[in-house]
């Protein structure tokens, strides 16, 4: 089918070959759990267990507090050991249940809805909701919100991303390769919820057996598997709503939905298929354990609340000096520095940089080539939103659509002067919203 | 030669009775009192007034609008030549200070990781929450040092100083840090606690040689109640304090600090004492003794200078002076 284009991009080394022929292996049961209140976009949940109280695998440990939130579940069977502090992947401490395992069995499903497409759409809506999933991707939006678009915004198009841009990442190319039944009946399922009229599957062209394998999967429905062209950030929302249906999003606080489109990811799909059939709520998730500082990396399927510490020693540890420890992709994950830290519904990968992938950098002023211009997806002009950053100037960097900052990091990759554009802006964004919300209380 | 001066003397002539008429003309009244407000106003045009600088405080003060000890940079000074302008009287204003809560500089507060991005406190704060391990210390990376038009911060070894004699209390750091350490208090007071670790002790000796700790030690010793131990830091209530530094000789971190040493005494004026012996009743440290019938005398050594017994002596016979 005709592509189309999204300005800008990049090419990093994807990097994907150390772990993107390595089967998924399930981790073991850790002792403890460690599950924090905020897995997710929005309000944080409240839990509904106490301290002492013995919990089932799969029974629901917090509540979502509001529409844009999200339910946790445990995932182990064991005793709620404490409530309380804990640090999470932002490098602070947040609430967080812990739970202790006394029992190792794997989730039981008490349910079996073969009769799925025969229930009214609506009624699916809450069984995604009950199961607490959240966009697999990396953004943990709520699920249940993003297939409840209101009435007067039909979607025409459903997009199922299976691009996985970022480099060294293969969660979701090993689960197409593993589980792509279970990925199509999901997508069915999001189909019929949406009653969208054209079905993508977007793979990227580096993934060749997994276009493969799904297109036998898909066979003769209609649902078009996409090979897209390699570049990143090409799995980001509106980047691949631009190369497949040519619709721009709106600029300014635009949803995909303004333009009739929904995007899910695979692994989203996989998690929605299995909370509509088995009644099964998301209580893990493949991890990507990658790098070349961890000494064998592997596709682990891991029980939400592990601590990365468990999944590191399972791994081997690090082979080399410790550079950085991330958590999620090299381009938009977050450095870690506490291998407490738990994998939540978002965590895509841990990647481990040896001490001498990693560079001191010392930012010079900007020379203006204009590279980050070029790559920026959004078509924005990230030496200006830096330099307006720098000196203070929100409402100049407003103006240039700062808020439409995707932070992809391309800029700051690209950047020949070593500016770290994606923290300015960040910072900047952060600044708006504060002064915006004085504002407002004025 | 000629018909040129004349012409030329003539455009002259003409332009400069044009602008005598316009300037009469179009000239915008103001009043006379704005530029000599103007005058006696610092002039950094810092906003702590909550107007776009001086012009427009003075311009507000004009009108009504402002309060007339609105400059706060200006301090009394300002505010009482301000005040002759107008010919009104103002009530004393209390000088206030910004003032760090945290010693923690480089030797002494452990780092997490290696920071490598701008300097800037507010973006520092997104990245890990800091690389200071203490979730509440001074990141010193100069936010606050920046947003200071009189330059009273400065940063030495991340950690943000600030000048008392030169700080005027605007407000501007206070509202600038993104850890909200830096609180305003009244100039008079000198000692502070150092720390606002709301961690429990044994986090804060982890990772900081100078944060509190929470002993407690501080509030029992304090014989005015002006100290008390608040989720896990001591805070000072500085309209209590009397400034005996008890305190700061029991903690056992050094978080408590004078932020300038003030050496206060009390003497006893000979002539005027009465042998009541009130003051060596209300004396917490036993520092005044005395017979009946003749003047009471202070002992220099136990003297902290609290001035309690300046409050208690009905004839006036107690002063306080301050020593090197």
């Amino acid at each position: 089918m005709l592509l189309h284009r999204f300005p800008g991009g990049i090419h990093p080394n994807d990097e994907k070959g150390l772990t993107a022929h390595l089967p998924i292996e399930d981790a073991p049961v850790p002792e403890r759990v460690f599950l924090p209140l905020s897995q997710h976009i929005g309000a944080p949940a409240e839990p509904v267990v106490k301290v002492g109280d013995e919990v089932r695998i799969g029974d629901k440990v917090a509540e979502a507090r509001g529409f844009v939130s999200a339910n946790v579940h445990s995932s182990v069977t064991g005793v709620v050991r404490a409530i309380g502090p804990y640090p999470n992947a932002m490098g602070r401490l947040s609430p967080a249940i812990e739970i202790e395992t006394t029992n190792d069995s794997p989730f039981q499903p008490d349910k079996n809805r073969e009769d799925v497409l025969s229930l009214p759409p609506q009624t699916l809506i809450p069984f995604i909701r009950e199961a607490g999933i959240v966009g697999m991707g990396g953004a943990t939006f709520p699920t249940h919100v993003k297939l409840s678009p209101p009435e007067d915004k039909p979607i025409r198009s459903l997009i199922i991303n299976g691009v996985e841009c970022e480099p060294y990442l293969t969660a979701d190319h090993r689960l197409m390769l593993e589980h792509p039944a279970e990925i199509l009946e999901g997508i069915i399922y999001i189909r019929h919820i949406l009653r969208a009229r054209v079905i993508y599957l977007a793979i990227e062209a580096n993934k060749p057996d997994a276009i493969r394998v799904m297109k036998e999967m898909v066979g003769e429905r209609r649902i078009n598997v996409v090979s897209v062209p390699k570049r990143y950030p090409q799995g980001a929302e509106k980047q691949l709503i631009k190369t497949l249906i040519n619709k721009k999003v709106p600029a300014g606080g635009g949803l995909p939905m303004d333009v009739g489109a929904v995007v899910q990811n695979v692994g989203t799909s996989f998690a929605i298929y299995e909370a509509i059939r088995w009644g099964k709520p998301l209580i893990e998730r493949v991890v990507t354990v990658t790098g070349r500082g961890v000494q064998t990396p592997k596709n682990l399927r891991v029980r939400l609340g592990t601590p990365v510490k468990d999944i590191l020693e399972l791994c081997g540890g690090w082979k080399t000096t410790p550079g950085k420890l991330i958590l999620g992709g090299p381009m938009m994950g977050v450095s870690q520095y506490d291998e407490r830290v738990p994998v939540t519904k978002g965590t895509s990968g841990i990647l481990l940089m040896p001490r001498e992938e990693v560079g001191e950098y010392h930012p010079h002023t900007c020379v203006r080539c204009g590279h980050c211009v070029t790559v920026c997806p959004m078509g924005l002009l990230p030496n200006f939103l830096g330099i307006f950053s720098e000196h203070a100037r929100f409402e100049d960097a407003e103006r240039y659509h700062l808020l439409d900052c995707i932070e992809c990091g391309s800029c700051t990759y690209i950047c020949p002067a070593k500016r770290p554009l994606v923290q300015m802006i960040r910072y900047a964004k952060g600044e708006v919203l504060r002064r915006k919300k004085k504002a407002a209380k004025k | 030669m000629l018909p040129e001066v004349i012409s030329l003397a003539g455009i002259g002539l003409m332009a400069s009775v044009g602008l005598g008429i316009a300037a009469k003309k179009l000239a915008i009244k103001e009043d006379p009192r704005l530029e000599k407000i103007l005058e006696v106003l610092p002039g950094a045009n810092c906003g702590a007034c909550g107007y776009a600088g001086c012009s427009a405080f003075a311009r507000a003060v004009l009108g009504d609008e402002a309060p007339i000890n609105g400059c706060v940079a200006g301090g009394e000074s300002t505010t009482r030549r301000v005040a002759e302008l107008l010919g009104k009287k103002v009530e004393k204003t209390i000088r206030m200070v910004a003032v760090v809560a945290c010693r923690g500089s480089k030797g002494y507060t452990r780092q997490r990781f290696v920071y490598q991005g701008i300097d800037n406190c507010r973006a520092a704060v997104n990245v890990g929450g800091g690389s200071k391990a203490c979730a509440f210390g001074c990141l010193g990376l100069g936010s606050c040092q920046r947003v200071c038009p009189f330059g009273a911060i400065t940063i030495e070894d991340d950690l943000a100083r600030i000048d008392p004699e030169i700080c005027v209390g605007c407000g501007l750091c206070v509202e600038e840090c993104p850890r909200n350490i830096i609180h305003l208090v009244p100039a008079s007071a000198s000692i502070h606690v150092h720390c606002s670790s709301q961690d429990i002790g044994r986090w804060v000796r982890d990772f900081c040689d100078v944060g509190c700790i929470g002993c407690k030690q501080c509030e029992k010793v304090c014989p005015f109640e002006a100290v008390k131990v608040r989720d896990n830091v001591a805070e000072i209530d500085s309209e209590k304090c009397r400034q005996c530094g008890l305190c700061l000789q029991v903690c056992p971190q050094g978080t408590i600090q004078y932020i300038y040493p003030v050496k206060r005494m009390a003497t006893i004026k000979e002539n005027a004492c009465v042998s009541c012996g009130r003051c060596q009743m209300v004396c917490p440290f036993e520092a005044i003794r005395g017979e009946k019938k003749r003047p009471y005398t202070v002992i220099e050594e136990r003297c902290r200078g609290c001035g309690l017994c300046v409050d208690v002596c009905k004839v006036e016979a107690i002063v306080l002076r301050e020593v090197d």
